[in-house]
């Protein structure tokens, strides 16, 4: 900020005096022993803060370079951030039901459009077909089971999809999925070029936080950049990428270090699209990030704005980006559900809207925000109704949105965000000196650094060093009870076999056949990133063919060989 | 007194393994040796806990199937007629605790338990291991 030399006499005068004054408290309070705070990422705190600790902060606008406060010169005035829930279970049937329920209660996307933010289930995210072996107690769980034409029509039938937002998020199924969304999409005469949503394509993030084995980190890479390059080229309203901080963040990564990793990852997959001959000012505007949000709530506000700056820097100063739109980072947050506990869940609504609230002062564009019951099980309509409720309350009664960035220009706000960018960055070059994500992926330094901190985070709550209300302080001497949102697991999986016969038995195998084997040969001459474009074609047509989902992936693994690598690999 | 030794598994498909490190990492710290294996059926943990004759398993389920893992492991084990005590933990609501008392796993360790319960309860259940039978 600028302030006179005037200014800063008078507030390092007023500054010396109000230090004499905390000075006293030690002297004369003998029991009373000055606190050392300290955020979630570890940087030390004082007890207020002063022009001095902002007097280098630049003096910015919303909608400007770095766009510390903003992407837009208006952000929430001209359109709310879009409530956009993460859902999905059972079938497409069931999942479908529910998208019908959360569109009716609010879930929106920018100018009340349909969003389809469509979890699927540990088989679909992997590409095991629902009768496969290793998919025996997972159809349908935690997710949807999607692996057909059909399936994708239960799901979005009636949707005028270039109106629609259409978001599956899988894991290592993201190219699969794309094609037959794409196919499904032609049946009902669009054209991919008409299409609007996005695949996460962040495999290697889901398969190291979750450690459940995939493919070798080179095939994940091979389909992620074939990913990128046909929607750059075919789909320009297509986000192709949306890296994934909230896994990070639920594996106990701080906040700056969620910020680090994800920069460092951008970087290094942004230098595998321009030996593909891909321009950063083609392909950088589609990535965007699915962010955490945990409880340290000035520290995640700050947070988001210097993930915004240090966005903007990087693609500037490294990747000499000219196009706006690829210095402006678009991000998502998804509330942390590991913050929200499984005692008195009726808490868990006070602590997403802490989260919801840090996400709106920090400027984001959409939100899923987690529902009380959790840590229970499936969130049941009342819990997602009322999590969409808490978006609406901040909306429309607060008068919050009213003013963008908010914060900006409190000395605390403007010196932590400088901090926290300083702390990302160190983790960024850090991760970069020692060979980039992609390596320090492969050889465990992530994997390894996340579970240390996992039981750190445990040492602290059973030590009482954190508090979490309800787990380890303010306990109820019996546990609540209260019952889980269930559906027939048996049922399910029965319903998906069925449907799956059904197929099988209506289309033209010889044809199916005819089409894997293609979509192998073309796996088979994908032999090194920089070939990125050879392998999509084929899967489209796969997909036309009615082949499954998992069908193809398989196809593609055959050539690959394995999917039990595991998220603590070592190269 | 003989070591105790504990079969942690994990669904393979289930990606929830952040309780799960807590507990392995606590029992280790106890003495206690800890095997861990990721499993696709019933009968990989049934044959691993025979090959590595361990004292008790220790299953996590966090997606909402745990009757179902439940009900698939104890039926293998009976099976076999092999007798072991099984503990469980994850996601799992409380209200669904008593069924799987019934059914056989041994004690269920959800989210609001500590580290250290599910320790003090393996050491416990192995005390009874290491006495003589009259």
């Amino acid at each position: 900020m600028m302030y006179s030399k005037d200014d800063l006499n008078k507030a390092f005068e007023i500054n010396e005096k109000w230090t004499k004054e905390v000075e006293s408290y030690k002297k004369n309070r003998k029991d009373f022993q000055l606190p050392e705070y300290q955020t979630d990422s570890g940087i030390p705190l004082k007890y207020t803060y002063s022009p001095l600790d902002a007097k280098d902060t630049a003096v910015e606008m919303p909608g400007f370079y770095p766009y510390t406060r903003g992407l837009r010169a208006l952000t929430y005035q001209h359109t709310p951030w879009m409530i956009q829930m993460l859902h999905g279970y059972g079938t497409s049937e069931e999942t479908r039901k529910r998208t019908d329920y959360l569109l009716k209660e609010g879930m929106s996307g920018y100018g009340g459009q349909a969003v389809a933010l469509i979890q699927v289930d540990p088989p679909t995210t992997c590409g095991y077909e629902p009768d496969d072996p290793s998919a025996n107690y997972a159809v349908g769980l935690s997710g949807a089971s999607i692996s057909t034409l059909d399936d994708l029509d239960d799901l979005l039938g009636g949707y005028d999809l270039p109106k629609t937002r259409v978001a599956p998020n899988t894991r290592f199924t993201c190219l699969p999925m794309l094609a037959m969304y794409v196919a499904y999409a032609e049946r009902r005469g669009y054209k991919p070029n008409e299409l609007n949503g996005q695949s996460q394509n962040d495999s290697l993030t889901r398969w190291i936080t979750t450690d459940i084995g995939g493919p070798s980190p080179q095939t994940q890479q091979k389909l992620r950049i074939e990913l990128i390059r046909y929607a750059t080229e075919n789909m320009p309203r297509w986000n192709h990428t949306n890296l994934c901080g909230y896994l990070y963040g639920e594996t106990c990564a701080t906040p700056a270090q969620e910020l680090g990793i994800i920069m460092a990852q951008a970087v290094d997959i942004i230098e595998a699209c321009i030996k593909v001959n891909l321009h950063p000012d083609d392909f950088v505007p589609r990535f965007s990030s699915q962010v955490h949000l945990g409880m340290d709530f000035f520290e995640e506000v700050a947070k988001l704005r210097a993930w915004r700056r240090l966005w903007a820097k990087t693609m500037k100063e490294r990747f000499d980006c000219k196009n706006p739109r690829a210095l402006q980072y678009r991000m998502h947050v998804q509330t942390g559900g590991s913050a929200l506990t499984q005692e008195q869940p009726l808490n868990n609504i006070a602590r997403t809207t802490l989260q919801v609230l840090a996400s709106v002062l920090g400027g984001v564009q959409s939100l899923h925000t987690g529902s009380y019951d959790e840590a229970i099980g499936l969130p049941s309509e009342e819990a997602v109704r009322t999590a969409i409720r808490v978006n609406q309350i901040i909306l429309h009664e607060s008068g919050v949105p009213k003013v963008t960035d908010p914060l900006g220009g409190s000395y605390f706000i403007e010196s932590l965000t400088d901090r926290i960018e300083e702390e990302g960055k160190k983790i960024m070059e850090q991760i970069n000196e020692m060979g980039g994500f992609f390596k320090c992926t492969e050889n465990g330094w992530i994997r390894n650094l996340l579970e240390n901190q996992m039981i750190e985070w445990r040492r602290d709550i059973d030590s009482g060093k954190r508090t979490v209300v309800g787990l380890n302080k303010f306990r109820l001497d019996r546990d609540e009870e209260v019952p889980p949102f269930t559906f027939d697991l048996r049922e399910t999986r029965e319903k998906a076999l069925n449907r799956l016969e059904a197929l099988r038995s209506r289309r033209d195998n010889d044809l199916v056949e005819k089409k894997l084997s293609e979509v192998k040969d073309r796996m088979r001459s994908y032999e090194t990133i920089e070939q990125a474009g050879i392998l999509m074609p084929a899967l489209i047509d796969a997909a036309r063919a009615e082949c499954t989902l998992a069908e193809m992936m398989n196809a593609i693994l055959e050539v690959t060989g394995g999917r039990f690598y595991s998220g603590k690999y070592k190269a | 007194m003989k070591k105790i030794r504990i079969l942690f598994c994990r669904y393979t498909l289930d990606g929830h393994d952040r309780g799960l490190h807590t507990v392995m990492r606590k029992c280790r710290d106890d003495g206690m040796e800890v095997i861990y294996i990721h499993f696709t059926s019933a009968e990989q943990i049934t044959q691993t806990a025979i090959q590595e004759a361990v004292d008790v398993i220790g299953i996590t389920a966090s997606m909402g199937h745990h009757f179902l893992i439940a009900e698939e492991l104890l039926g293998q084990l009976g099976e076999k007629n092999y007798e072991i005590p099984v503990i469980m933990g994850g996601v799992i609501p409380t209200v669904d605790v008593p069924r799987l008392l019934e059914m056989g796993i041994k004690s269920v360790f959800g989210p609001a338990s500590a580290p250290a319960e599910a320790s003090a309860f393996i050491s416990k259940l192995c005390e009874k291991r290491d006495q003589p039978t009259a």
